[in-house]
């Protein structure tokens, strides 16, 4: 069924994975002074990937793991450069997602007015 | 190939003139730091950059290491000087304040001319995105 088929399932599970990617940034962020915090940061390319390859899609989920950079004195590794790029790429990423699903729901449209 | 890549490569020229901007304030914060002549004085910090390169790709720049200079700095009489030796000598950093200042210079404004780099790629990304909407 063409609202429910995989490449919107992709698309949704890509939408839930940068949400947690934003989530994490601004986490990290309101973390920035806090001694012995250590960055995080979430992926879900990798186990989207698999899930579509091996055609099982409601098995791919959001990996989050620590940063390994070089902690500062406090032990913190929190770095607000990384964390603002990353903020500013996730919501490029989220309007391209969001721009795909929405031409996909405008085709969509176009059948039943018909 | 990343998604976004030039926001990626700017954002590491920030880091090195963030790092370079750290070195210079460290130097001018000791531009006055004596040191008695029988230890170093404080030495210069300088960043060293080195331009990224990955799978054929541009990735930016990186500090890959410090360098430091004059441990022997300049020897000032100044016999005053709680650290001075018997014969009234310090040692004070090899540094020049107009050096600092010019080098800070030319730190902000690289940094502020990486920011405008991403800045003009992120509206051009989402021009991009504009497309058939």
């Amino acid at each position: 069924m063409f609202i429910s088929d995989v490449t919107n399932q992709s698309l949704a599970q890509a939408l839930r994975g940068l949400d947690a990617q934003r989530l994490l940034h601004e986490q990290n962020i309101a973390n920035i002074e806090t001694p012995g915090y250590l960055a995080q940061k979430a992926d879900f390319a990798g186990s989207l990937r698999q899930a579509l390859e091996s055609g099982r899609i409601e098995d791919a989920d959001i990996e989050v793991t620590n940063s390994v950079l070089p902690t500062r004195l406090d032990g913190n590794n929190v770095r607000l450069d990384d964390e603002i790029t990353g903020l500013t790429k996730t919501q490029l990423h989220q309007d391209l997602v969001t721009t795909a699903l929405n031409a996909r729901y405008r085709l969509l449209r176009t059948s039943w007015d018909r | 190939m990343e998604l976004f890549r030039s926001l990626s490569i700017a954002e590491s020229g920030m880091d090195v003139y963030q790092q370079w901007l750290d070195a210079i304030a460290d130097n001018i914060a000791n531009i006055n730091t004596v040191s008695p002549t029988d230890e170093a004085a404080f030495q210069e910090r300088f960043v060293v950059a080195q331009s990224q390169i990955g799978e054929g790709r541009p990735e930016g720049a990186k500090v890959v290491r410090a360098e430091f200079g004059n441990p022997l700095g300049r020897i000032v009489h100044s016999p005053s000087h709680p650290l001075a030796d018997e014969d009234g000598f310090v040692r004070l950093p090899d540094m020049d304040l107009t050096d600092q200042m010019s080098n800070l210079l030319m730190a902000q404004r690289s940094y502020q001319a990486n920011v405008a780099a991403f800045e003009r790629a992120r509206s051009a990304y989402e021009t991009a995105l504009e497309i058939g909407s």
